[in-house]
């Protein structure tokens, strides 16, 4: 499960990354909601929400050595880094070496846990009668329905699956082409070698890929980013199961659901309904830990709701690098399709190999093999993650090894420089780059010497500055192996 | 027992002493202490989506599910953010409520901590043997009454079995003097004591942020804070009186502050082949713990009674 968890840190630090990025005026303005706190809070990291915690409810600021001192002497140093990523997320503020929570994000993380402030930042539920369809199951059998219809469309494959839904929106479309996942026009849209990256993801990862891509549409269409940032912690933080009243939304809030309905985020009656219902894929993102292979509880009854809906391991992947699925889904054969290489195909099973050339080819499609390993490893049957490691080791390093072998060659931009008048010239120049660190070889020998493009620009200078002694010249630039 | 990891999910199990005797002596009152409680775990809910949650109440005459209520209502998994907020805190606070109103007020009053760590275990256990996930137990004691040496042994059978299912105990004395049981229950689980005195009685929620909130994962990363000084005493199993020196059942390691010739717990007959320690001075005991060691073969128990300096 370490492999997992190494995916949900790149997509925390996404939307981490996304936040520091935001101007200091937005972060407040994104901070005066308490469940958009309550959100960034949970998708800090354990020891950054202690952190947070601990200074909760202290109004002085501390000096950050004492901070320093709550951890062991040994651990100091990761919690300097905490608190310099906190300070990056604009959470905590420093002033003359005192360290303190953002006053704003204090005071609403505050209204969080006591239930204070802004009331309806919560979503306000529906009140009026309950439609009986809708159960936890329902639910999550329409989300995993709706998303893998977009999974399907991205691998090219909706023709044949005659039981997905409507054909996708355009704003879906949209979507997937603003995020570069698929490329092209109406007619022939095609897969993008993002677009495979992200297809071996797991659902949270992928969700989130989706709503930051709302964001950067968002601002495209010069809407309120905070607005839709705010929006989009409030549909996180809402309770799955649980109608909401869609009256109290803004224009711009009732259009966003439209779209991630499209996605099977939420469920609509339709787009006329007052009331909407978060499903699991967006209630699932509140906590940074949940796996999508539903292992983390949703409690224990949607749990077999979930499994159900073929969302559970059905991967063998023998030592002799045989594959086995147990599926008929054609989304995961083409899934599977990308790096292994398929033989045969039954009723509820189909079997292949994972070769040199099935995975060159996922590697051309700048799948990288962590990826790969990731996804056979979360996908794993049960009766393989019982087993430590989950995947057999010859198949995993064998997948390594392949990758490696395509980068054996690793092209630089570079300088070439040759026919230095004078050996102390040479020296110079050398030395020169050599304090800057941008030699790449060097012949003293020959007096040639490559460096670095960023390099070049410096030692111009140094030659210019010294035109007068020295004859160095610069010639053309051809990339060289290093 | 694996490291835990950083994604893991805990259990807590919060045990309130809502003695309302013991808590008219506090600076702080009941109902302020309870509100800050509700603060903190709501704190803890909010580090977690999967983190699991029972609160217990406890006083001098019963102790009883405050969350989730017995009979009914959600289960303890089923959280989800503010509004299970708001479900926690409506039921603690009216089940302490009714539990002040429903008991007869005992002076300085006992509480049943013992029986509440009981009960907590007993969930920990049927919890943990039924999560599909791995789960970090722990529990936090939150205390006003004062020890009674009645519970001592209840309590430490209590505490070894919390160390052996690797439950961490926090203990948060906030009326009174220390506790001695709480501190030896918070050292030998690995967990953290803190005493709130009179005047820091009103900083209660800080310290439980600051002490008793990290889990397990955090707690190898973040420094304890210290305690220096624990008292260790036990208390005798005949006059239930905390003893400096006395006298341990070499069979089944009974504490006596009195020398006695047949153990009160284990029915073990003791024989005495030194003279003069038969007077129960504990001055005398080396000689008594060198007399024999304990020889259980053939059917004839002959044990000695060692004498085991407690300081």
């Amino acid at each position: 499960m370490v492999l997992q968890m190494g995916s949900e840190e790149e997509f925390k630090t996404t939307i981490a990354e996304y936040l520091e990025s935001l101007p200091t005026q937005f972060c407040r303005r994104v901070f005066s909601s308490p469940a958009a706190c309550l959100a960034i809070f949970r998708m800090l990291s354990t020891v950054g929400k202690q952190l947070v915690m601990s200074m909760l409810y202290l109004d002085s600021a501390l000096r950050l050595q004492d901070v320093l001192q709550w951890a062991k002497i040994e651990q100091q140093r990761v919690v300097k880094g905490k608190i310099h990523q906190l300070r990056k997320l604009q959470l905590v503020v420093e002033d003359r070496g005192g360290v303190s929570l953002n006053p704003i994000f204090r005071e609403q993380l505050r209204n969080a846990l006591t239930g204070g402030g802004d009331f309806s930042s919560f979503g306000t539920p529906y009140v009026g009668p309950r439609d009986r369809r809708v159960s936890l199951a329902w639910l999550a059998r329409y989300a995993n329905e709706r998303w893998e219809a977009v999974l399907h469309f991205m691998v090219g494959r909706s023709q044949v699956s005659p039981e997905s839904l409507a054909p996708l929106s355009e704003s879906v479309r949209n979507i997937l082409r603003m995020s570069r996942l698929m490329e092209g026009g109406n007619g022939g849209m095609t897969i993008t070698n993002s677009g495979f990256q992200f297809l071996l993801q797991d659902a949270a990862s992928q969700a989130w890929t989706v709503l930051l891509q709302y964001l950067r549409l968002a601002e495209a269409q010069s809407m309120d980013v905070v607005e839709v940032l705010n929006f989009l912690f409030q549909l996180v933080s809402l309770q799955l199961g649980r109608a909401y009243s869609a009256e109290a939304l803004t224009r711009n809030q009732r259009k966003m659901l439209g779209e991630l309905r499209d996605f099977g985020l939420i469920y609509q009656d339709d787009t006329d309904s007052k009331r909407f219902y978060p499903t699991h894929l967006i209630t699932s993102l509140a906590s940074g830990t949940r796996s999508s292979s539903g292992s983390g509880k949703e409690g224990a009854a949607t749990q077999s709701e979930l499994t159900e809906s073929g969302d559970h391991g059905y991967i063998i992947l023998e030592t002799n690098c045989r594959v086995y699925a147990y599926t008929d889904s054609p989304l995961q054969i083409a899934i599977l399709n990308l790096f292994v290489h398929l033989t045969s195909r039954f009723t509820n099973l189909v079997t292949g190999m994972v070769t040199r050339a099935s995975v060159r080819r996922a590697l051309l499609h700048g799948i990288t093999a962590d990826q790969i390993i990731t996804f056979l490893s979360t996908n794993a049957h049960p009766q393989m993650q019982s087993k430590v490691p989950v995947l057999p080791v010859t198949v995993t390093d064998q997948i390594r090894l392949w990758e490696r072998e395509r980068n054996r060659l690793q092209p630089t931009q570079a300088q070439f420089y040759k026919g230095f008048a004078q050996q102390q010239d040479f020296e110079r120049v050398f030395r020169y780059a050599q304090d800057i660190g941008v030699v790449l070889w060097a012949s003293k020998e020959k007096c040639q010497m490559v460096v670095t493009r960023q390099g070049h620009a410096k030692i111009l200078e140094l030659v210019q500055s010294q035109r007068a002694s020295g004859a160095a010249a610069a010639t053309a630039t051809p990339p060289s192996g290093a | 027992m694996a490291e835990p990891l950083e994604s893991e999910s805990s259990l807590l199990v919060v045990v309130l002493d809502v003695n309302a005797g013991a808590w008219a002596q506090s600076a702080l009152p009941l109902d302020r202490a309870l509100q800050q409680a509700v603060i903190f775990i709501n704190a803890y809910l909010a580090l977690n989506t999967e983190n699991r949650l029972v609160v217990l109440g406890t006083n001098a005459h019963e102790c009883r599910y405050l969350y989730p209520a017995p009979g009914g209502g959600a289960p303890a998994h089923d959280v989800q953010v503010y509004e299970q907020f708001r479900a926690v805190d409506a039921r603690l606070l009216s089940g302490a409520a009714a539990m002040v109103d429903g008991a007869a007020s005992d002076g300085a009053g006992h509480s049943l901590v013992s029986r509440a760590l009981s009960m907590a275990l007993c969930h920990i256990r049927r919890t943990l043997s039924s999560a599909t996930s791995k789960v970090w137990p722990r529990i936090l004691v939150l205390s006003a009454g004062s020890d009674s040496t009645r519970e001592y042994i209840s309590l430490m059978n209590s505490i070894f079995a919390a160390q052996k299912m690797s439950v961490l105990i926090d203990a948060c004395k906030v009326v009174g003097p220390d506790s001695v049981f709480l501190q030896q229950a918070a050292d030998i689980t690995g967990g953290n004591y803190v005493r709130l005195d009179a005047a820091g009685s009103e900083s209660l929620l800080q310290t439980l942020m600051f002490t008793c909130l990290a889990d397990h994962y955090t707690r190898g990363i973040l420094n304890a804070p210290g305690n220096e000084l624990i008292d260790f005493r036990a208390t005798c199993f005949c006059h239930k009186r905390v003893v400096d020196i006395g006298f341990v059942c070499s069979v089944c390691l009974s504490i006596f502050c009195q020398m006695a010739p047949v153990c009160s717990t284990c029915q073990t007959k003791f024989s005495f082949k030194i003279a003069g320690a038969g007077k129960g001075r504990p001055a005398a005991a080396p000689a008594a713990a060198t007399a024999s060691a304990p020889s259980a073969a053939g059917g004839t128990p002959s044990a000695a009674m060692s004498s085991l300096n407690l300081s």
